[in-house]
């Protein structure tokens, strides 16, 4: 009966979550059922996992493209895809230090993916990804897995001694820093989804909201949303990574935390 | 309620989530590959060129500014050597004028001094010539003289203190 209540409850929010005020994406155009089940999930839960698809195969053909001929002084697309990766590679060393070469590609990855996720949703006819928990926990939980893993490594069991501290409230800090270490990858991808849901609600509530000179002209007042939207993008991928970065510092940090 | 439960408002699905890091862990081995490893190789390539380039460029300069103290060595020994070749070289003409210049004296001088012992030997030759034909002369004379009015031993006295007269006579 408990379990008939809770199946209830939790599809009921399931569908409040799926019900909530979005934009329409190109899929709603190919006179596809939006709910019809495919593969277990319907084409509307699919939606976040196609535009991460098309996110990625944008960035992976791109790197492909910028790449392909790789000469010593560049140009174009090659001379701007360096000074992106040139760019990120100094931001992240702000924090991994010495570290930096190995962890790079891993945390490059991370803001290139978070950011185009972040700004594909201004695209019209498409979604941000990250406005999905789904996809900003599976990074939290990467990033997470990923430091603790590389602390173990380093450090071996001598990792796990920070739960401890200070010792003699060991049997009261321990929990709390359990707790602590769990909140993490939580704020991390609840901030993150947080932010873009808010930003993608606000633009679709303002053009639904869009006013008409004389029934005709659309005022497009959710542009100054959109601008912003630029802005917030940048911060929230900004703030992900650097914080996935200083996680990982801090579980390599020789000194303890 | 289990975690799915509660953040199931959120939309939380174990599933699509597993599919999201499972499409986040392939972009990330293919932006390692395909992005970061061959720009970074590219900046790591690039950097140690320019690295090189510059070493090279310190290694190049050094040994300009070597060469050129040598080369400023040298010029300057040469230089030396020039002076001292052409002081010698100026020295040895001095010397050498000079020896011209007073063996031409010299000679001239032998010369002058032949010139004038031939001169002086033409004179005496002329003179005894001379003295010879006024000798001749006067004995001649003498002998005519003697032959029409003087005896002969007469006449030899005269024809003497003729010549001793004759003897101071300078030409």
């Amino acid at each position: 009966m408990a379990t008939e209540a809770h199946g209830d409850s939790a599809a009921h929010a399931a569908q409040s979550a799926e019900q909530k005020l979005e934009l329409p994406s190109f899929l709603d155009f190919t006179g596809l059922d939006m709910h019809h089940q495919y593969f277990g999930f319907t084409l509307h839960e699919w939606l976040p996992v196609i535009m991460s698809g098309i996110v990625g195969l944008v960035l992976v053909s791109f790197s492909l493209y910028a790449t392909r001929r790789m000469e010593k002084i560049p140009r174009g697309s090659q001379a701007f895809i360096e000074l992106v990766v040139e760019g990120l590679y100094d931001f992240i060393s702000g924090t991994l230090g010495k570290n930096t070469a190995k962890y790079f590609p891993f945390f490059g990855t991370l803001f290139i993916y978070i950011i185009t996720m972040n700004l594909w949703g201004l695209i019209p006819l498409m979604h941000s990804p990250t406005n999905q928990i789904n996809t900003t926990l599976s990074m939290a939980i990467v990033v997470f897995v990923l430091y603790n893993f590389e602390g173990i490594r380093k450090k071996g069991w001598g990792y796990f001694k920070h739960f401890f501290e200070p010792l003699f409230l060991a049997p009261l800090m321990f929990p709390l820093h359990v707790i602590g270490e769990f909140v993490r990858p939580m704020s991390l991808s609840i901030r993150l989804f947080g932010n873009l849901t808010g930003e993608d609600l606000t633009i679709a509530l303002l053009v639904m909201m869009t006013p008409f000179i004389f029934g005709l002209i659309p005022v497009p007042i959710h542009l100054v949303m959109v601008l912003m939207a630029l802005l917030f993008s940048t911060i929230q991928a900004t703030i992900f990574t650097l914080l996935s970065a200083v996680y990982l510092s801090l579980a390599l940090d020789e000194d303890e935390h | 309620m289990n975690v799915q439960e509660l953040l199931a408002p959120l939309g939380l699905n174990f599933k699509l989530l597993f599919i999201q890091l499972f499409g986040f862990l392939i972009l990330f081995w293919l932006l390692k590959k395909f992005l970061f490893g061959r720009v970074m190789e590219m900046v790591q390539k690039r950097g140690d060129e320019i690295r090189s380039a510059y070493e090279e460029n310190e290694r190049t300069r050094d040994e300009v500014k070597s060469l050129q103290s040598e080369y400023q060595q040298k010029l300057q020994e040469a230089r030396k050597e020039a002076e001292e070749i052409i002081q010698s070289a100026t020295e040895k003409a001095e010397k050498a004028g000079q020896e011209i210049i007073t063996k031409t004296r010299q000679e001239a001088d032998d010369l002058r001094k032949r010139g004038l012992a031939e001169i002086e030997q033409e004179k005496q030759k002329v003179i005894s010539e001379v003295r010879t034909d006024v000798v001749n002369l006067s004995v001649e004379i003498a002998k005519r003289l003697i032959e029409k009015s003087v005896e002969k031993q007469d006449a030899e006295k005269l024809a003497d203190d003729v010549i001793k007269k004759l003897g101071g006579v300078t030409l």
